[in-house]
């Protein structure tokens, strides 16, 4: 999981600065979320999930409700280890948007999918998550077993 | 760096809360149970349930026995040694404890644990896949082994049935 940041404080980019105004116990709410996704596990859509749509599989939303608002924290899922490790995905979250209807607008996936191709942004992300080094992610079968005793 | 729940003991009640509310909200879609027939059922408010599903409220262990039995589920409290003391990773999922039952078969004492690691020889290799998994089985499986041990009386057995929790589990029992 990492926050997209820009240099130039670009407005639609506040994802990190949205989650850290959050009150600390909501802060550790959303937490809960990642570790969940980080787990693998996805059994309820309430607190995240993908999109179908064409053009926007790669958007991904991290979800919270307060009192009838709905906060919704976009981004993308990424590989930057394509070459030592394809099944390898971050989550890059972008943006908060907070509103009244449960709805996704696609036009703030438009966004999230603009920054998603965006060269820099790449480079970035490979930047921060580099390529593992040979023998990291080696097969289960292919490595030493683990010692149960 | 410590995983966040490791700063203080409220951040990983909240955690523990959190997982828990996130099993009642997959049983609520899975059985199609709308959120005020579940109030119907325990006799309590829309809002309260609304509130603890929204993890606004603190959870009792009495509040959380009777949510889960109101959906038709049990609850059990696990306290394990992950070999992580700081905390650095975190804690591990109830789904993984949950999945982990599943896979052995939804064993009902230590003794269907035995029968379900034999009759399943596949267990073994299903459990190595997935490593985090197989390593809680078998802090599990040794901590049952020796207290079979203990009971019989004859460390010799120790060693059998530690074998029998390696790839070996089919040359033991078969």
């Amino acid at each position: 999981m990492a926050f997209l940041q820009t240099s130039d404080a670009h407005a639609g980019v506040n994802g990190k600065d949205a989650f850290y105004k959050l009150k600390e116990k909501h802060q550790d709410e959303m937490r809960s979320r990642f570790d969940l996704w980080k787990r693998g596990e996805q059994r309820t859509a309430k607190y995240f999930h993908g999109f179908d749509q064409e053009g926007y599989r790669e958007c991904f939303v991290f979800k919270r409700k307060q009192a009838g608002t709905y906060y919704r924290f976009y981004g993308f899922l990424f590989n930057p280890k394509q070459k030592t490790d394809p099944r390898y995905r971050v989550c890059i979250l972008v943006q908060c948007v907070i509103k009244n209807t449960e709805n996704t607008d696609l036009r703030e996936l438009d966004f999230v999918n603009s920054l998603r191709t965006h060269p820099a942004v790449k480079a970035a992300i490979q930047k921060e998550f580099p390529e593992d080094r040979e023998g990291d992610h080696a097969p289960l079968h292919s490595q030493k077993r683990p010692s149960i005793h | 760096m410590p995983h966040y729940t490791a700063k203080n003991d409220q951040a990983f009640i909240d955690r523990i809360k959190f997982d828990f509310i996130a099993q009642l909200e997959h049983r609520l879609e899975v059985e199609q149970i709308k959120q005020s027939d579940l109030a119907k059922t325990l006799e309590v408010s829309d809002s309260e349930v609304s509130q603890v599903l929204n993890g606004n409220r603190n959870l009792s262990l009495k509040t959380m026995a009777r949510y889960a039995r109101a959906l038709g589920m049990k609850i059990a409290v696990v306290a394990y040694d992950d070999g992580d003391p700081k905390n650095e990773n975190g804690p591990i999922g109830s789904e993984i404890f949950s999945q982990s039952w599943e896979k052995l078969g939804r064993p009902k004492d230590t003794w269907s644990i035995d029968e379900a690691v034999v009759s399943n020889s596949g267990s073994a290799q299903i459990s190595y896949q997935f490593f985090d998994t197989w390593s809680i089985l078998s802090n599990w499986w040794k901590h049952y082994s020796a207290f079979s041990a203990r009971n019989a009386g004859t460390w010799e057995q120790v060693e059998v049935q530690f074998a029998s929790n390696t790839e070996k589990v089919e040359n033991v029992h078969g």
